[in-house]
Parts: C-alpha cells; structure tokens; sequence
C-alpha cells in the first residue's frame, strides 16, 4: 500500500515536473520568437511611439495605440489598466521633451512637460516596443508646487542641454554594460555617502536637474522647503572643508557634493533598473529608489570628523528616473524625475528581492 | 498499465482538487488554526500588541517572538522587520483602541505614536499563531507623507477624544448577536453605498444615531473643513487638490456640509468616490459588534468628477488628480445598522495595493474575510 501510495506520488510530481518544463518551453520558444519576428524600430520610430502614445493620453483613448495583448501598464509603480490614472487627467502635452532612444532594445525613454486638469506636472515614461507595438508602459508622473515651478523651468529651457543631444564620436562609443557601470557609480557612490570614494566619475562640467530644478552649481536659494518642513539653506559657492559645513549646497559641484560625505542619509539606492541605453549619444536612462531610513542613520561622520545629524526625520523613499550623459568614463550631465512614494514601495517590475537589492539590473 | 496510469491520474486529479480547495479554504483554516493553537483570548492579543508597541519604541525586534516566516507591511509595503517606523518609533501615544477577534487570532490597534518625537497615528494589524505574531501590518500616518505637516498626521485630534466612542466596546446583548457573515455584509453596505454614490440606495443600514471621525475629527456633524476628508477638499489634512473648486466647499454641493452618515449618501455627494477596493475584513468581532477592513477608496477624477445628485443638479467635484486613500475603517454595528465609523486614513499612490492581496483582489470592489 505505501509503495502504490509512493509511485502514486511519484507519478504526480513528474507529471507535475513535466507541466511546468513544458510550460517553461513553450514560454521560451514563444520569447524566442518574439526575438526572432521583432526589431527594426529606429529612433524616428520609437521617439513616434511616444508621440502617439502621449497623443491619446490627451485624447484619454486608449485605442488609438498599438499595444501588445499583454500589454502591461502602471503609473508611479502601481500596475494600472491601460486608460486608468493619468490617461483619465491629461489635458495638454507641452513643450518640454527629451527622448532617450534605444533601438537595441526597442525601447525609449521619454521626460517632459504635461498639463494634468490644465496645471504643469512632469512625466517619465518608458515603452518598450515588440514587433511594432507597445509591450511595456512605465511611467511616473510627478505632480504639486514642486513639479508645477520645475516645468516651467523646463519650458524655458526649451530643449534638453546641449550636451545631451550631441553624438559621441564613434571611436569613443563603449559597450551597454559599460555605459551602465558609469552611471551606475553615481547611485554608488551617493548611497551612505561618506566622502571618501573615487569620485573622477563627475567630469568637471557635470551639472544636475532634479525635476527641472537645478540642484548643482546653482547659487539661486531653492524654493519651497526641505523634507522636514524647513526652509532651504542658502546656497554657497565652493565646499570649502575646513568650513565644516553640515548641510551639502545646490551650488557645490555634482564632485563636491559627493566629496562632502553629506549624502550620507541616502541610506539605500535599490531596484536600479537601466533599461535603456543610447550608445550613439552616451545616455542612460534609468529607474530607482532612494530610501532614507532615518532614525540612527542620521547620524554620521564627514571626512572632516564633523559629526553630522541630517535628512528626513521619517522613512522617506523617492522613486526615481534618471538620465545620464556618459562620455569618456565620465557623467557629465544629470536630469531627473521624480516623486515621493510610500517608504520601501517597489516598482512593479521587480522582484520584491530584486526591488530590496541595491545591485545593478539591465 | 492502462488501468493504473488512469488510477495515478484520476489520484492526482482528486490530489490537486484537495490542494486547491485548501488553498481557497485559508480564511477558515486560518480560523481554525487559531482556535485549535488557541487559548489567545481578548486579554493575549492585546498583550501582544503592547510587547510589540514597545518594542517598536525599543527598536528592538528582538524582544518580540515573530514566526520564522513573519510578513511586515507598513504603508503597503514589505519591509524587513526593523525597518520604517522601527527606527523612528520614539515614544507611545494616548489614544489606545483595541479591536479582537479571537476566533481569528487576530487584534487591531487604533493608536497614537510619537515619531521623531512628532505625534503620528498608527494602525497595526497584528496575527497571533502558536503564541508567535505571524503577520505585522501597519498603516503610519506621519508627516512629511505627501506633504503631511506635522498637525496633520490626526493624532492630537485622536488623543484630544481621549479614546474610542465607549459603544464599540460595548458587548451586544446575546441575543442581538449575529454571524461574522452578518456582521460583514452590514458593514461593507457602508463601502458599497459610497462607492460611486448616486443617493438613490436603500441606506437604513444607517442608524439614526450614525456618527464617523476621520483621523480624529468628526465628519458628520455638518461643520465646513472639520472632517469631510474624503477627497471633498474639505478636509483638514493631506489637502486635496480641487482646484476648479478652491476654498471651502459651498453648501449644496458639498456632503460635508451636511449632518448624519445617512444624509450624506442620500446627497448623492459622494459620487467621486470611484471605486472601494481591496475590502479586507480582517476583525469580526460577534460579542461587540466589531468588524474592520482595510480597504483604498480610489478617485479617478477627470470625467467621473462630473455626475447628478438626485435633485437633478450637476455638479463637479472631487479631486482634480488620481487619488487613493489608504484607510483602515472600524464600524459598531448592531441590529442591523451601523451606528459608529472610526477611520484612520492617508494618501497612498492612485492603485496602491495593501502587500496582502493579488494585483485582482486588490482591484476588486468585492468584500472579503
């Protein structure tokens, strides 16, 4: 009776073995073709993707876009249907646009202005495109006082810095991964700060936009205020150690900054995805968390031995987007998007393994 | 051979059925468990829930027996234990509301905190399995979430009631009592009759006495920008943007502005309110009449802030963006009706979900416990 009772067992496990192997197969052979029947969309075609797509998002149709059966869709890291969230509240795109192309991976990442109920918000997206449809829509939508000021700082800017749109000679162009590994020191190195990495990374030009608001080498005092509530330092000119400041400046260099050991409360940098990246012109972009822990972690030494208590006074995480000029191993301009989320919030692309991880994924 | 493949599969046809309906079966057997392991009666889950508010203040997970596979939310989101509010957990509060349900091994606080020595409201969902808490969900509302300032976490408010209105802790007569079925579906009418609120419902599941405090204030007393939070731009907290609409809301076409739980669903005011989801009851409480669901109460503005009241009128308010609240809402209900609504509530991302539930579940208007 136990020997019938095992092979019984037995029989079901490998039935239940075998389901799965071909299940997995099938998946495979199915992405295998994928592969196989897609490609070809350059980057008059991806950037027209994204005219299309933002095109109905104003039109609040869905319909209007070519999207896979599975499409899959979410907005500031919840999974939403296609035509839920910002697609029921945009009224206007605006002027403000900045493509990142990757035709490699069919992929582009767009930032830029919209009007949600005819005020300025700022949006993120990336679509990933499978035989000439949408697969993949992820998007952040930055919305308030904030975002309102930095989309206008946007709009009169008028087009992303010129740095970001020229070609890297082709005999300086590097691998994908090299591309990423660069960017990537940038997550690295601010995650518990302390001063005291190699931060040649920033070439001496590097320059930083935080949704459209200008946060390095900037000597124009901030508006709004801080995470606790209070009103942003003044900026100063030059890290200057011997000052022993507590607090790092809009006006510092993105070297300085890093240099100063001040960052420190960024305590993790997780889920970094880089999903897109433009050889052609060296950029990146990417997507991330950046959680403050507070509580002890506030607390911390600058390379001066400056005891230093600073940062969000509550668990704080900032979901992000963020684009990188690399050239010669070096980051030399910065443009994010972001918003605040809940504390520890994944992405919905991710693991909740790989969402807690501060390992690079691509 | 034949014959005993067809017996292996018709075994592992009947095997997999079992699985399957366990699996469905969790609520029940989670009951079942509880009472088999039981013996944590009203007296040991809140017992529990004070070793683990001070260990929280200790930052001491330590002190606190966990399950090896224990599961913590906070704000929706997994977390390892010691982290969130661990760290920033600096003192307790006064305001204390226990809600029990022993069957299910399973106690709600309602409370007050004080983080960073700033006063924040919290809501722990605490499960007690073989004298080990299994499951920790929170909801911290603090400041500095979405823009939060410090008055607006709702905790003075709450420890300015002092506590819970004395009827939830009330026993119901015996005889009054009825099933954790019963007492479930007598509540969620309370969602399902604000979801998409047309004022035209049957809402005599309200009693004539009905009131509800949000975050500490009472919303049901008529009064502009006292409570009226959800998503009016009346409120008095994490301010929505209802720009079309700027300042109080007007008299008429506000349901803030009117008295009674069952006024302001007949109002048909409610509208904006576009979907309730995720309702999760995890306390039903039979001897008190008890019950509390998690749940999101979801906005999706654009077109849906436009609708009529039964009066005919057309109205257009509501928040101006997607919006979601993260709420955790306590009903009294006996005879039938509903007699008292005590919530804690806070912005969350539009479509969040609780990290307790499917993607599906967790956008399904559909009540569960």
């Amino acid at each position: 009776m136990h020997r019938r009772f095992a092979f019984v067992g037995a029989a079901a496990i490998l039935f239940c073995a075998a389901v799965v192997l071909i299940a997995t197969k099938a998946r495979g052979a199915a992405q295998e073709g994928e592969i196989f029947v897609s490609g070809g969309c350059d980057r008059a075609c991806l950037e027209g993707f994204v005219d299309q797509y933002l095109d109905a998002l104003v039109a609040h149709d869905p319909s209007r876009l070519p999207v896979t059966k599975y499409v899959k869709f979410t907005e500031n890291g919840q999974k939403l249907e296609l035509g839920d969230g910002f697609w029921r509240t945009a009224t206007a795109r605006g002027t403000y646009k900045f493509f990142v192309d990757d035709s490699e991976a069919e992929q582009v990442g767009f930032e830029g202005t919209m009007r949600e109920a005819n005020q300025p918000v700022l949006l993120a997206l990336r679509l990933k495109i499978f035989n000439k449809q949408i697969s993949e829509i992820e998007t952040i939508v930055a919305r308030g006082q904030l975002a309102e000021t930095g989309a206008a700082n946007l709009e009169k800017m008028g087009v992303p810095r010129k740095a970001f749109l020229e070609d890297i000679p082709e005999s300086e162009r590097v691998s994908r991964l090299q591309y990423i590994l660069t960017a990537n020191k940038y997550f690295s190195g601010m995650q518990k700060n302390d001063g005291k990495g190699d931060y040649s990374f920033f070439a001496d030009d590097c320059n930083r936009l935080e949704n459209g608001m200008q946060t390095t080498n900037n000597m124009t005092p901030m508006a709004g205020l801080t995470s606790n509530g209070q009103p942003r330092p003044a900026p100063t000119r030059k890290y200057d150690p011997s000052q022993n400041p507590t607090t790092y400046s809009a006006g510092w260099s993105c070297k300085d900054q890093f240099q100063s050991g001040l960052l420190h409360f960024v305590s993790r940098i997780r889920d970094r995805r880089y999903l897109i990246v433009d050889r052609q012109k060296g950029t990146v972009f990417s997507f991330g968390f950046f959680d403050h822990e507070a509580g002890d972690t506030r607390n911390f030494d600058t390379p001066t031995g400056k005891h230093v208590t600073a940062g969000p006074v509550v668990p704080f995480t900032w979901e992000i987007a963020e684009i990188f000029k690399v050239r010669g191993g070096q980051l030399h301009e910065i443009e994010a998007v972001l918003t605040q989320s809940a504390y520890g919030m994944g992405s919905g692309w991710s693991s909740w393994e790989q969402s807690m991880s501060d390992q690079p994924q691509w | 051979m034949h014959r005993k493949f067809l017996a292996a599969a018709v075994v592992f046809v009947f095997f997999c059925a079992f699985a399957a309906k366990t699996a469905r079966a969790r609520p029940s057997s989670h009951l079942a468990a509880a009472a088999g392991s039981s013996s944590c009666d009203r007296g040991c889950l809140d017992g529990f829930v004070n070793q683990y508010l001070d260990a929280v203040v200790a930052h001491d997970p330590s002190r606190v027996p966990f399950t090896s596979s224990v599961k913590f939310t906070e704000d929706g989101q997994r977390l390892a234990i010691g982290d969130g509010f661990w760290r920033t957990a600096s003192a307790r509060g006064t305001f204390k509301f226990h809600m029990e349900d022993v069957p299910a091994g399973q106690v709600v606080f309602f409370g007050t905190m004080r983080e960073a020595a700033h006063p924040v409201s919290l809501v722990l969902r605490l499960r007690v399995e073989d004298r080990k808490i299994s499951e920790v969900e929170t909801i911290v509302v603090r400041q500095g979430m979405f823009g939060n300032r410090p008055s607006e976490t709702g905790a003075t408010d709450l420890e300015k009631l002092g506590g819970p209105d004395p009827l939830f802790l009330q026993d119901v007569p015996p005889g009054q009592r009825v099933s954790r079925d019963e007492l479930g579906k007598t509540a969620n009418k309370y969602f399902s009759g604000m979801q998409l609120n047309d004022g035209k419902g049957d809402y005599s599941f309200f009693a004539d006495d009905c009131s509800r405090v949000e975050n500490g204030v009472v919303a049901t007393n008529g009064h502009e920008g006292e409570g009226g939070q959800i998503g009016s731009g009346g409120g008095k907290n994490n301010s929505v943007p209802n720009r079309p609409n700027q300042g109080a809301p007007n008299r008429g076409t506000s349901y803030a502005t009117l008295s009674g739980c069952r006024a302001q669903f007949q109002s048909g005011l409610l509208h904006f309110v576009t979907r309730i989801r995720d309702r999760r009851f995890v306390i039903l409480d039979t001897e008190r009449g008890v019950a509390l669901a998690f749940t999101f109460f979801d906005h999706a503005a654009g077109k849906t802030r436009t609708f009529q009241t039964p009066d005919g009128k057309t109205i257009t308010a509501g928040p101006t963006e997607p919006w979601t609240w993260e709420i955790a809402e306590a009903f009294k209900v006996q005879n039938g009706q509903i007699h008292r609504i005590l919530a804690i509530f806070h912005r969350c991302p539009y479509g969040m979900s609780s990290g307790w539930s499917t993607w599906e579940e967790s956008m399904s208007d559909r009540a569960r416990w």
